[in-house]
């Protein structure tokens, strides 16, 4: 009889001890962040500007069907957007894709005039071929890099090189979105992937969209 | 019969919004893209089938940065919903911003087209084409219909 109420002691042991070895390993990201992190996005604005001057570059409209609205100079972008993985900030990585088929802006429009500097293309040093390659990793994370001579880059980082804005953006560019913020804050993003900007990004979370 | 109740409601919903945009079919898929001749701001408006509407502004270069997340931008997005009119032979959008954000909208100081609130005559284009024209407060702008979105 004893020998039966320790054995059943031992099992209902094992079983909580069991039960608490799997609770302790659960991640702690699983208890602490919700399950849509993008949910302080949805209609609100993010505002991506200049690191340095804070000019105003693009303004991002999230909805929660996964589809989305990119504006800047270059005219009114829809798009779609996938989540991906938390980063080691807490920021979660969320790439996001213009539209394939989507339309530009007119050849003819005339171009406003600019009173700050604006960082134009690459200077070309002669007989080299300056560009940017971009390329996404598994976990969402894009890294772009200045190449000064495309030339001397294999065949498909060529071709990488030589993308348009459009096309970039079309592959998909991924950037991290922290949840701890409220409408109103102002950040800078050290975690962007571009090399320009010192590998900055300054942040406006807007109320509404604007 | 609640399927029926749905469906009668949906196809009433439809109707309604069908109706209140009559003479925008053309837009539905298409982008018109605009730009002031004097002040040089471009934007484009997207003009939805279920009567919402996006217009979004590019002010020209910034010589004020924003300090704070009231900006001043450079760039500047509004969404609201619409209807449509028909006055003589052409067709007007009724605009009806979302005025729940408290921001300053610039291009709505500065008056540019579509950027209040109010009664917009929509151009007659064909997709791909443009055309120059005086609105009646005397601002002049060049129109595009853009293929797409």
């Amino acid at each position: 009889m004893t020998a039966l109420v320790s054995s059943r002691w031992i099992g209902w042991l094992g079983l909580l001890c069991t039960l608490a070895a799997v609770i302790a390993a659960r991640p702690a990201a699983a208890q602490t962040h919700p399950s849509d992190p993008l949910a302080i996005y949805y209609g609100n604005t993010v505002v991506c500007g200049r690191t340095h001057s804070g000019n105003d570059l693009c303004h991002v409209w999230f909805y929660p069907n996964g589809k989305m609205v990119i504006f800047d100079q270059g005219g009114l972008h829809p798009a779609h957007y996938k989540v991906f993985s938390y980063r080691k900030s807490g920021a979660i990585s969320v790439c996001m894709y213009w539209n394939d088929d989507h339309t530009t802006q007119p050849a003819d429009l005339i171009e406003q005039p600019q009173p700050l500097p604006v960082r134009g293309p690459m200077p070309k040093m002669a007989g080299k071929d300056p560009g940017r390659v971009c390329t996404n990793d598994a976990t969402g994370r894009t890294t772009c890099r200045a190449v000064p001579d495309i030339s001397v880059l294999p065949p498909d980082q060529q071709a990488l090189a030589h993308d348009t804005m459009g096309q970039r953006w079309q592959g998909g560019m991924c950037y991290p979105y922290r949840e701890d913020v409220k409408p109103g804050a102002v950040w800078l993003e050290w975690d962007d992937p571009a090399p320009s900007q010192d590998g900055g990004d300054k942040v406006w979370f807007l109320a509404g969209h604007h | 019969m609640k399927k029926l109740i749905l469906g009668l409601t949906a196809m009433t919903a439809f109707a309604v919004a069908r109706a209140q945009t009559v003479g925008a079919e053309n837009f539905f898929n298409n982008t018109i893209y605009l730009q002031n001749q004097k002040t040089l701001v471009s934007g484009a408006l997207w003009l939805n089938q279920d009567g919402s509407y996006i217009v979004f502004f590019n002010r020209g270069g910034q010589k004020i940065m924003p300090q704070s997340a009231a900006g001043p931008f450079q760039l500047e997005g509004r969404e609201g919903t619409y209807t449509t009119r028909i006055v003589g032979s052409s067709t007007e959008a009724c605009l009806k911003p979302d005025t729940s954000t408290k921001f300053t909208y610039y291009t709505e100081k500065g008056g540019e087209v579509f950027a209040g609130s109010g009664c917009y005559e929509l151009p007659v284009l064909a997709v791909g084409a443009s055309e120059v024209k005086t609105l009646p407060d005397g601002k002049t702008y060049k129109f595009w219909l853009l293929g797409g979105r």
